[in-house]
């Protein structure tokens, strides 16, 4: 496998998300770096719309980092809010309600590889 | 199960055992870069402790070979840099908002140009990388 470097440009080309198993007309994605490249991982960049509003238990462990704009966690009992520079944790497993009026743009990677990963649970019933 | 927001504004920095890991440049996992480093998830922050992610700023620096030995690495350039990266006679040079995936087993020369700001996932988490390297080559503690 070789070492890759994805650039800027590339990695925007974002796509409406399968990620939850649908397809949200809000939620976009890029899977920059996904197998075969990366074994273990896929990441990118993530753009969702104002009035995005989703409640859905997280199928890998995941990290984001925001550039732009806000998106609110309810989680387990607790509200919070990232904003650019703010980077928040969601281990598998996890039910989280997420919501943007302004909508926000970041960076995400997950383990393990997230494609592979939603497929598995489609063939499972599961999604 | 978890979900956790870690503060932009409150992230430190520190040098999260990085410096007891300082191999002899003959080995092939040799680093030879200055890195300041925040803890964002450690092995203890999944159930099955094989994903880890750290924010480093890392210094300027000369060429220099390293080999991926055990883990498998992405990262993402947030500000700063050139990075520049060799791999098979080519050089490509990272800058903000580009991606890199360094596979396990991958030998590359890693050189800063200038400071470099980037996000870093990892397969196993870095203290578990740390901790192998340390039993590994015998380091102290």
């Amino acid at each position: 496998m070789p070492c890759i470097l994805v650039s800027e440009k590339e990695a925007k080309k974002l796509e409406h998300s399968t990620a939850t198993g649908s397809v949200s007309t809000k939620a976009f994605i890029s899977q920059a770096i996904a197998s075969p490249v990366s074994r273990n991982m896929t990441a990118g960049y993530i753009r969702l719309d104002p009035g995005y509003d989703k409640e859905l238990e997280s199928p890998v462990d995941e990290i984001d980092l925001f550039l732009e704009g806000t998106l609110t966690y309810v989680c387990e009992g607790t509200t919070f809010t990232a904003r650019a520079g703010d980077i928040v944790f969601i281990a598998k497993g996890t039910r989280v309600r997420f919501s943007t009026e302004e909508g926000c743009f970041g960076f995400f990677v997950t383990y393990p590889l997230l494609r592979e990963t939603v497929e598995a649970l489609k063939r499972q019933g599961k999604v | 199960m978890d979900c956790k927001l870690i503060k932009g504004n409150a992230i430190r920095f520190g040098t999260y055992g990085f410096e007891r890991i300082n191999l002899p440049p003959e080995r092939p996992d040799y680093w030879d870069t200055k890195v300041k480093v925040a803890k964002i998830a450690e092995s203890t922050a999944t159930t099955h402790g094989r994903f880890g992610v750290t924010l480093e700023i890392a210094s300027p620096c000369k060429p220099f070979k390293h080999k991926f030995a055990g883990y498998e690495e992405v990262v993402y350039i947030i500000s700063g840099g050139p990075l520049r990266i060799g791999y098979k006679g080519e050089i490509h040079e990272a800058w903000p908002g580009d991606f890199l995936v360094s596979p396990m087993g991958e030998e590359i020369t890693w050189e800063v140009v200038n400071e470099v700001k980037y996000i870093t996932c990892h397969t196993p988490p870095v203290d578990i990388i740390i901790k192998e390297r340390e039993e590994k080559y015998g380091l102290k503690k």
